[in-house]
């Protein structure tokens, strides 16, 4: 076990360095020039002077392989850079919103499974029954409709309608408490967790379909052992490797922000920040996102196989 | 018997939804202005009444001001910045020597008086004698220090620095010579040659002084200045808080400044709805009905209309023929392409048509018939018979084509304002109606800029221009950039508007742009557009808010933006 | 080389005792009684050809242009108002026209991207999850680097080198989302080649390929099933968020996700122009799930016997 992680933590290293490799020619290849991009309004063109001071400054005016090494060593040594746009550190602004980013995904996962568990199970055991359509009804919408289609609707009927809850949000963490915190990421939760549950729902459904129909299900069940003991103690644990594959490629997805959601709520979270950075060619923050993101997706990626393993231990990591 | 259950149910779910979304569109109007009571809005009642980041709405005595902006802030270094979301909060917080009214006119701000010599090439500025930096702080202490010329002549001369990294350095250095201090409260400018503009830069460039960048000052997280507000806090794409300058000149009507950056204009607008904010800074034609509605809402416009337009490459193959792009010009009905983009039931005009590529409250814009008479009016038919006309004839696929070369070209606009891209939309489908082909593709920003400056569009929507020297800028040859123009070039304009860079009285000047915003209109360098006037929405507890502009300071000598 | 060859000539005895065991048009014959025996499959089914044949032949339905045909005096006509079926949108075109028309360039795109990634994405993690070892270590971190790709730059680069068209709207739609195939496959085959009669398969000598996809790939077809109709809703949408971003090929031209974004702003104003190609997505999406469903009972050895 702990050599395999181990063996995981020595893989990260060449993955790391070819995504860096990859996004650094990507960015290359894209069109846009950050420095009018930054310096330059609509109205107003930059000077051929102060171009040349800039891309001094930025180190634009070196070669390609020499910008990349520079940015290897430097990030080998924990600095991503500065931002072009702010001259913060690339590394703090990152930081500075992936708490909030890290908050809103946990919020929306959680209640993702509060739907989908529930439903996706009940759904399965009463095959074609009411619930089981209304589980298919809500997974087809939940995956039809865009995501500000629910935000925007979220805000129209609980805040300007009801009244019930702020348009924005005020707090993004519980440092005024559990309440505040509650009304302010419930609607962004929401929202995205509508389209998470739908997938969950079918996935659950189906694979507790799949192992119920499984010999040792029906040999549990013929044995006498108590419904209940048989879904729970045998069913589930084994129906749960796609719904965790599943979930683990939403929990990464979110890890890169969730823009249209942040968007519309006003969530400080990274996916704004990618969006800012994209839009003004900022290369420094697009390639820390980029690792960033990366070495979430591995570390989720390394739960998920984690998790296989407990759930089935047929599966053997080491191997 | 069970599946068919099943099925009715599911389909019922999504007939439900749509019903539901449907019937809610009758509910706004049957639900007159019915404004919520204090009771109802929404507190959160675990939160302590001090804190900063909820601003106070009921009972407290504390005048806080809340904006709503929908751009983030990029960065609050003064000479750094080019956005107008940091602009609305830089100007709070520093000073400017001038300040400008809606109507393009100069008013002092920390200069108290100013004039321009016999020669226009010197200008005096006097300085306020009651300015201080902001105290409070760990540069200045308790101490009371004054705002002298000198700190006026070091920031100019830093901005002129190269290397300082400012982004006006090239206006700056292009117009200044150089400055001096007769004494403390007076500051003199020499410049290099006539500049009918040297008051706007006045206007561009913030005053920092010598004590701040000696002391390596971080003004990103901790702007300074001399101005009303002082800032307290910038949270990452949240908020950011001022408060009020006790030692300024007048008393700042406001104890607290909040932005909310709300990045969602719909979303900006509900929060204005519930008073969750005092200032919306863009209501969207969509909302501007919504918003009018409401007795304690009302809504502002900013006064120059900000000039939005299709243009051609005109230096690109065919589009070098100006009888096709005047041919071109009769297929689009701008009326009704305008009225359509921007209609709105509360019968606020959005926008207006444009004749000439200067806004009608700028120098030269007040076009008269010369300008209008440039124009042919809409006429499909017309169109299509000129196509025909010009050797244009539309093919076995119903393209129209002339020497083997078919009349087909693509209209980019960029990813960032709806209106444009719908108004490609319009453009590209009624040029399809008479045979011509135009695609009409929405880019991302940059691609888009970059696309323009590279020449590889043949038909383009942009805005801007719109500030005193947009149309000088706009109609002039300019052989290094695409953007303003387009390969467009008149040597007449050109010689025109070398003379009115040098006239200093208003009203000549005037007259000879108004000529060549008529020349440039008859050769149809632009396919047309309009000026739009962005809508502000404002609780009407705001006060002295006329001239709704959050990007001017909202405490001057003669302004002092309270609320009730 | 001998050894190779023994493999071979065992390989090829059972492939003839299988084909035998099983001849190939019982197994389709098969799945289609079972797929018709199921009701709801068949509705899903006759959903989709009715959407199909709608769209297709939209000039039949429909006397207006999707495109050309704008009046400004008619803008946002509720639904049955001024003899528009649907209503008119914001520029005064029929929606109904529209989203006959738009649905061709929907249907394409989403089925398409779902075909193309789900084929990438199985047959990556078939390969992964059945090898295991330094096969699966690369595959597996070449998915981490695809899904950790800011989505937002590879289509502003595609855009930029290939050209706006549906067919790189397709391709960049397809870059980004086979790895969600990829990792789910993975996931059942870890689980799956545990099972006895795998291995027993392999002991026997046949071919992995063979195992994978006669063996392995049908038991582990049900969540594909259900991520690929899931995702065919995703990839219509996305693909607005691509013609947004300046890759869809035309924005005058009709499209069920474009229409829906477009509509965004007239939430409150004009909420039809959102809800009606949100319901045709929906109802496309729902009848990819039955008829996904019916497959996935249909295929499934389990309850084929």
């Amino acid at each position: 076990m702990w050599t395999y992680i181990l063996r995981r933590i020595l893989q990260a290293i060449p993955t790391l360095l070819v995504i860096s490799f990859l996004i650094f020619s990507l960015l290359y290849l894209t069109p846009g020039d950050p420095i009018e991009l930054i310096m330059g309004t609509e109205d107003e063109q930059i000077s051929p002077e102060q171009r040349a001071i800039v891309e001094r400054e930025w180190g634009l005016d070196k070669p390609f392989l020499v910008r990349y090494f520079n940015f290897i060593f430097n990030a080998a040594r924990g600095d991503l850079g500065t931002s072009y746009v702010t001259s913060k550190p690339v590394f703090s602004s990152i930081m500075e919103r992936y708490p909030a980013t890290l908050r809103l995904a946990g919020s929306a996962m959680l209640l993702a499974l509060l739907i989908s568990l529930p439903l996706g199970i009940t759904a399965a055991l009463k095959h074609n029954s009411i619930i089981d359509s209304l589980a298919t009804a809500l997974a087809t919408i939940g995956v039809s409709l865009p995501k500000f289609w629910f935000g925007l609707v979220l805000i129209i009927t609980l805040s300007l309608k009801l009244h019930w809850l702020p348009t924005t949000a005020t707090v993004n963490d519980m440092s005024q408490g559990f309440w505040p915190f509650f009304k302010a990421v419930i609607m962004p939760a929401s929202s995205l967790a509508l389209g998470m549950a739908a997938t969950q729902t079918r996935m659950i459904r189906s694979s507790m379909l799949d192992v119920l129909n499984q010999d040792y299900v029906r040999y549990a069940r013929s044995k006498g052992l108590k419904e209940r003991s048989v879904i729970y103690g045998h069913a589930l644990k084994n129906a749960l490797i796609p719904v965790i594959t599943v979930i683990g490629g939403e929990v990464g997805g979110m890890m890169g922000g969730a823009v249209v959601t942040e968007s519309i709520f006003s969530w400080p979270g990274i996916g704004r920040l990618a969006v800012n950075s994209i839009s003004k060619r900022d290369y420094p923050t697009i390639q820390g996102i980029t690792l960033v993101m990366c070495i979430s997706y591995m570390i989720v990626n390394l739960l998920i196989d984690i998790i296989y393993a407990w759930v089935d231990p047929r599966i053997r990591l080491d191997k | 018997m069970k599946k068919h259950l099943a099925l009715l149910l599911a389909l019922c779910m999504v007939l439900s939804l749509a019903l539901g979304a449907c019937g809610s569109k009758t509910e706004p109007a049957a639900q007159p202005s019915t404004p919520s009571t204090p009771s109802t809005t929404p507190s959160t009642p675990a939160q302590p009444a001090t804190t900063p980041t909820e601003p106070a709405k009921t009972g407290s005595d504390e005048k806080v001001l809340t904006i709503g902006t929908y751009m983030a802030i990029v960065t609050l270094v003064p000479w750094k910045t080019t956005s107008d979301g940091d602009g609305y909060v830089i100007r709070q917080v520093y000073q400017t020597l001038l300040d400008m009214d809606e109507n393009s006119n100069f008013l002092g701000n920390l200069a108290e008086s100013w004039e321009a010599s016999e020669d226009g090439l010197q200008w005096t500025f006097h300085i306020r004698k009651d300015c201080y930096w902001q105290r409070g702080n760990e540069l200045f202490g308790d101490e009371l220090v004054p705002v002298t010329a000198h700190d006026v002549k070091y920031s100019y001369e830093k901005y002129m620095d190269p290397d300082f990294g400012s982004v006006r350095y090239s206006d700056l250095v292009g117009t200044i010579d150089h400055i001096e201090c007769p004494d403390d409260y007076t500051v003199v400018f020499y410049t290099k040659d006539i500049d009918v503009l040297f008051e706007y830069r006045m206007y561009q460039s913030y005053i920092i002084c010598e004590k701040m960048i000696e002391a390596n000052w971080d003004f990103e997280n901790h702007p300074l200045g001399s101005g009303a507000y002082k800032f307290v806090e910038h949270k990452t794409d949240t908020h950011v808080i001022l408060e009020r300058n006790e030692d300024f000149f007048v008393r700042p009507a406001l104890d607290r400044i909040v932005y909310k950056i709300i990045t969602d204009k719909s979303v900006s607008a509900i929060a204005l709805q519930n008073k969750e904010v005092d200032i919306s800074l863009a209501i969207l034609a969509t909302e501007v009905a919504n918003i009018a509605k409401y007795d304690y809402l009302r809504l502002a416009s900013g006064g120059t209309g900000s000039y939005r337009w299709v243009g051609f490459r005109c230096d690109w193959s065919f589009f070098q023929d100006k009888e096709l792009r005047k041919a071109l010009r009769r297929a689009i009905d701008w009326d009704g392409a305008i009225a359509a983009l921007f209609a709105n039931d509360a019968g606020v005009e959005l926008a207006r048509r444009a004749y000439s590529c200067i806004p009608y409250e700028r120098p030269g814009g007040d076009i008269d018939d010369s300008a209008k008479a440039m124009w042919e009016s809409y006429d499909p038919a017309a169109a299509q018979a000129r196509l025909d006309e010009l050797g244009w004839v539309k093919g076995s696929d119903g393209i129209r084509a002339k020497d083997g070369q078919k009349l087909s070209f693509t209209l980019q606009v960029g990813n960032n304002d709806s209106a444009r891209e719908r108004l490609a939309v319009i453009i590209a489908s009624s040029f399809q109606a008479i045979g011509v082909d135009c695609t009409a593709q929405t880019a991302e920003w940059g691609t888009h800029t970059t696309d323009i400056k590279e020449g590889n569009v043949e038909m383009y929507i942009l805005g801007g221009y719109s500030s005193l020297d947009g149309g000088l800028r706009m109609m002039k040859t300019n052989a290094t950039t695409h953007s303003p123009n387009c390969g467009y070039s008149n040597p007449v304009i050109d010689e025109k508007l070398n003379q009115a860079w040098k006239t200093t009285d208003y009203d000549a000047r005037s007259a000879i742009l108004r000529e060549c915003a008529a020349i440039f209109a008859g050769d149809a360098a632009h396919l047309g557009g309009y000026f739009e006037y962005t809508q502000m929405g404002i609780n009407t507890r705001v006060t002295d808010f006329d001239h709704a502009s959050v990007y001017r300071p909202l405490c001057t000598a003669t302004r002092n933006v309270g609320v009730e | 080389m001998s050894d190779n060859n023994k493999v071979n000539e065992k390989d090829r005895v059972m492939d003839e005792i299988g084909l035998e065991a099983l001849p190939v048009t019982n197994y389709w014959q098969d799945v289609i009684r079972l797929f018709t025996k199921n009701r709801i499959a068949v509705i899903g089914l006759i959903m989709m050809i009715i959407i199909v044949v709608l769209c297709a032949g939209a000039p039949l339905f429909t006397s207006h242009d999707p495109i050309t045909e704008m009046n400004f005096s008619e803008l946002l006509f509720r639904p049955g108002q001024g003899g528009h079926i649907l209503g008119t949108d914001d520029l005064g075109r029929d929606i109904w026209t529209r989203l006959l028309y738009g649905g061709r360039n929907s249907l394409v795109t989403g089925i398409a991207v779902t075909l193309i990634s789900a084929a990438v994405g199985i047959a990556i993690g078939l390969v992964a999850g059945y090898f295991g070892g330094t096969v699966e270590a690369l595959l597996m971190r070449f998915t981490d680097i695809m899904l950790s790709f800011p989505f937002l730059i590879i289509a502003i680069a595609i855009m930029a080198v290939l050209g706006p068209s549906q067919r790189n709207v397709i391709l960049a739609l397809a870059i980004v989302s086979w790895p969600r195939f990829t990792r789910l496959t993975r996931g059942q085959v870890l689980q799956i080649k545990q099972l006895e009669y795998i291995e027993s398969a392999s002991v026997a000598g046949f071919k992995k390929g063979r195992i994978m996809f006669n063996h392995i790939l049908p038991n582990c077809l049900g969540p594909l099933i259900i991520q690929a109709t899931l995702s065919v809703g995703g990839a219509i949408l996305s693909a607005a968020s691509l013609s947004y971003l300046g890759l869809g090929a035309d924005a005058a031209a009709p499209d069920w996700g474009v229409m829906l974004s477009q509509g965004r702003n007239y939430l409150q104003l004009a909420p039809h122009l959102t809800t009606i190609p949100g319901i045709a997505i929906s109802l496309t999406v729902l009848s990819m799930n039955w008829i996904g469903d019916g497959l996935r009972d249909a295929f499934d050895p389990k309850m084929r016997k």
